[in-house]
């Protein structure tokens, strides 16, 4: 998945890495094993049901503490003074306010999902864990599923809770909540989508009137675009994820209902032609200029000051780029993302939550953790969602709310998606690895076919299964 | 009163002296053990077995070894890696050149001795971030060079390992070299200055002294220069690559240290990891074995 991603810093020395990794195992090794504590249901006090749920009162019976939060996902942006941080630095408030004596210290993981997936398996290694962790849903998640707690006692203690939340499943064990019965590690945050988001005044500029809705279209404006000199279409691959996002939305346009479920059971595989006939296109975006020169050594995060400041004029993101582009806020649309198949999917969007919220097993103090999620997963808490993230809020209640042009345009299209981001229900292993398959492919080093034979190889590798 | 008897009062000292030596040593001894010893013991177990980090791990003798052997990755990896050593020759003796220049004081030694050596303070991600900037496609190496009317050497540097590998080469000379100049430096003033005055004095020109007085009297700075810098090849450019390139486009650009890093905690194998790990120890013991003993001519 894809990301607001920004990149790196690191360390080295001799063997630097290896050591650290080996000192890790070491604590690994030496510490007891710790079972998971059952969840000890905290006691909340009764609340209607539906919307009010999430801002049940707290329990008197817990301790103050001061919780360590970790925020990755769309969160890993939250640095001080921006609007993800105001959202966050809110809801802190709240909570402090609601149990005195309390606290939060936050921790921003890093954006790159590299990176991320490093100091989360760190952790989670050396058994030194936060209380609440934001993370990217689905296998993003579950991941660590072994390594988290789960919820259903605190979902189930907690009146309404469940169903004042959508887009569940990516958060439940085999992406399947069956309606609250299923085991929960995980609680959503927001929806998610890969839309295309374009600059109505750039596109006037080069006589065209709409957004293109297929690649043949897109090609046909990029040599327009281009010969404005207008970046036609912002690209930041240097992690591959522009163009795993592109992968992921065109392919529902290529497959068939239950090819889903063929595909995590390893019979749709990777050097299918749905998979390789889904890629080419948008390879061959660079070969009619649509794309920024330096689009393979530039992240996703980075390329969109392109769009903001207006040297490009079309940009494939999630809504949560929406803050991003707030100076030309006026001037810009939302729609699908152009579609280079017919199937019978192909009018269809792809959606799911996109980043959820879980207590590790082994944190210290879970039943605080739980109240600090509550609070970020209420009906106030998506309000704010709505103005400060410019994401979908996965609280039914504020979804209702919505006001934001934008914002609306991207919900009413996620509301009604048909299958999940398909590189958020493969494995992260495996999603990884395709990441650097793809930005190979679009850096003209392999073909499509190339670039999904060596991803199915891995599979296979793994044993089978994606 | 008496006096203890003089065996005791000899004895007793000794004795107490005995132990201050490995009570020295202790904290050392101790430090190695826990950071080195006991992290070599983990991996070498952990090469023979599935884990992830944090469930149990299992014993699958040979296999990550067997996988290991087939992995394109690591081969890969471990190419560029040999492609970074092309460096070690580089840094053995173009160092020894400006040192032996800064220490005939040519005119402004002085500032070459300060210049060379501001790169090796650099911290390296300091440099790897500097250096990707420059190699930009839109940045200053593209901008100065279209300036020149040299479009056609313009170009995405870090796109193609054809050109990364050759970038990031030249980055960690750069960001080097200083440093063994300083280490030829300390070599040089402990060499006998009688001896290239005498050289000079039999009509030796300034090369021949270089050659026949300063090498031969270098050879062990030599070896430590060949061995640092071979290490640094193989297991120090993780910065570098993480900064730079991130390894990429796709794997182009890793090195085995990134590889066994991406392993371990991206793609939670920390077995598999362990084993690239060990072969990684293997390889570099070997070399440094080898460069010994063709230095050394196999003499203590």
């Amino acid at each position: 998945m894809l990301g607001l991603q920004t990149h790196r810093a690191g360390s080295s020395g001799r063997f630097g890495a290896l050591l650290i990794a080996t000192v890790i195992m070491a604590g690994a090794c030496s510490a007891s094993a710790t079972p998971s504590p059952a969840p000890t249901a905290t006691p909340a006090a009764a609340t209607p049901s539906g919307s009010e749920a999430a801002t049940a009162a707290p329990s008197p019976t817990i301790a103050p503490a001061t919780l360590e939060l970790w925020l990755g996902g769309i969160l890993t942006t939250a640095t001080p003074g921006s609007d993800a941080r105001n959202w966050v630095d809110q809801q802190i408030a709240r909570f402090k306010a609601a149990f005195p004596g309390s606290d939060v210290n936050i921790s921003l993981l890093p954006s790159n999902n590299d990176q991320l997936a490093a100091q989360v398996q760190a952790a989670l290694a050396a058994h030194n864990v936060p209380d609440v962790m934001m993370l990217y849903s689905g296998s993003y998640t579950l991941a660590y599923q072994s390594g988290l707690m789960p919820l259903n006692s605190y979902v189930d203690a907690t009146p309404g809770f469940y169903d004042s939340m959508s887009l569940w499943d990516l958060s439940c064990q085999d992406y399947d909540c069956q309606g609250g019965q299923g085991t929960i590690y995980a609680v959503p945050s927001d929806a998610y989508s890969f839309l295309m988001y374009y600059n109505k005044d750039l596109l006037a500029k080069a006589g065209i009137a709409a957004p293109p809705t297929t690649y043949d279209e897109l090609y046909a404006d990029c040599t327009k675009l281009d010969a404005q000199g207008i970046v036609p279409f912002v690209y930041g691959d240097q992690d591959g994820y522009t163009t795993v996002n592109l992968l992921v939305d065109n392919i529902i346009s290529y497959w068939e209902p239950g090819d889903v479920q063929k595909f995590e059971q390893g019979q749709l595989k990777f050097t299918d032609p749905k998979w390789v006939d889904a890629l080419k296109p948008i390879l061959e975006m660079r070969t009619h200029n649509c794309v920024n020169n330096d689009a393979s050594t530039l992240e996703q995060l980075h390329s969109a000051d392109l769009f903001t400041s207006e040297k490009g004029s079309m940009f494939e993101g999630q809504p949560q780029f929406l803050p991003y582009f707030k100076s030309i806020y006026d001037k810009i649309g939302v729609t699908k993302l152009p579609r280079s198949g017919n199937g019978p999917l192909s009018s269809g969007v792809i959606g799911s939550s996109g980043d959820d919220w879980m207590i590790p097993a082994g944190a210290k103090n879970p039943d605080l953790a739980w109240e600090l999620i509550k609070m970020f997963s209420d009906e106030t808490a998506g309000n704010s969602m709505i103005s400060l993230l410019g994401s979908p809020p996965c609280n039914i209640a504020a979804q209702g709310n919505i006001d934001d042009v934008h914002v609306k345009e991207a919900f009413q299209l996620i509301q009604n998606a048909t299958l999940p981001e398909m590189d958020i229900v493969m494995s992260q292993s495996t999603a990884l690895f395709l990441y650097k398959h793809l930005q190979l492919a679009f850096a003209g080093q392999e073909t499509a076919e190339q670039a999904m034979a060596a991803v199915q190889q891995y599979v296979d590798q793994q044993g089978g299964k994606p | 009163m008496t006096r203890p008897s003089l065996s005791i009062a000899r004895s007793s000292p000794r004795r107490a002296e005995a132990w201050w030596g490995p009570l020295y040593a202790l904290p050392a001894v101790l430090t190695v053990v826990v950071f080195i010893g006991y992290p070599a013991v983990s991996i070498a177990y952990h090469a023979f077995t599935r884990w992830n980090g944090y469930s149990e791990p299992t014993w699958i003798g040979l296999t990550n070894f067997q996988y290991l052997l087939q992995d394109p990755q690591f081969f890969t990896a471990l190419r560029n890696n040999f492609l970074f050593a092309v460096s070690v020759p580089i840094q053995l003796t173009v160092p020894l050149v400006l040192a032996f220049l800064i220490n005939e004081r040519i005119a402004g030694w002085r500032f070459y001795r300060w210049t060379y050596f501001i790169p090796a303070v650099y911290s390296t991600v300091v440099v790897g971030l500097l250096a990707k900037i420059i190699l930009n496609v839109n940045g200053p190496l593209n901008e100065g060079l279209n300036s020149l009317g040299l479009q056609g050497f313009a170009q995405d540097w870090l796109l193609r390992p054809q050109t990364s590998i050759p970038a990031i080469l030249l980055i960690v000379v750069w960001a080097n070299f200083g440093y063994n100049v300083v280490m030829y430096l300390a070599g040089m003033s402990g060499i006998e200055p009688d001896l290239p005055d005498a050289a000079k004095i039999d009509g030796a020109g300034r090369w021949q002294v270089l050659r026949y007085v300063y090498v031969p009297g270098l050879r062990r700075v030599m070896e430590i220069v060949l061995i640092t810098n071979t290490i640094t090849a193989f297991a120090y450019m993780f910065t570098y690559i993480y900064t730079i390139t991130n390894g990429g486009p796709g794997f182009d650009t890793y090195v085995t240290e990134f590889l066994i890093y991406n392993n371990a905690f991206t793609f939670q194998r920390m077995g598999y990891a362990s084993a690239m790990g060990f072969g990684l120890t293997l390889i570099i013991s070997g070399l440094g074995y080898f460069y010994i003993r063709a230095l050394t001519g196999g003499k203590e």
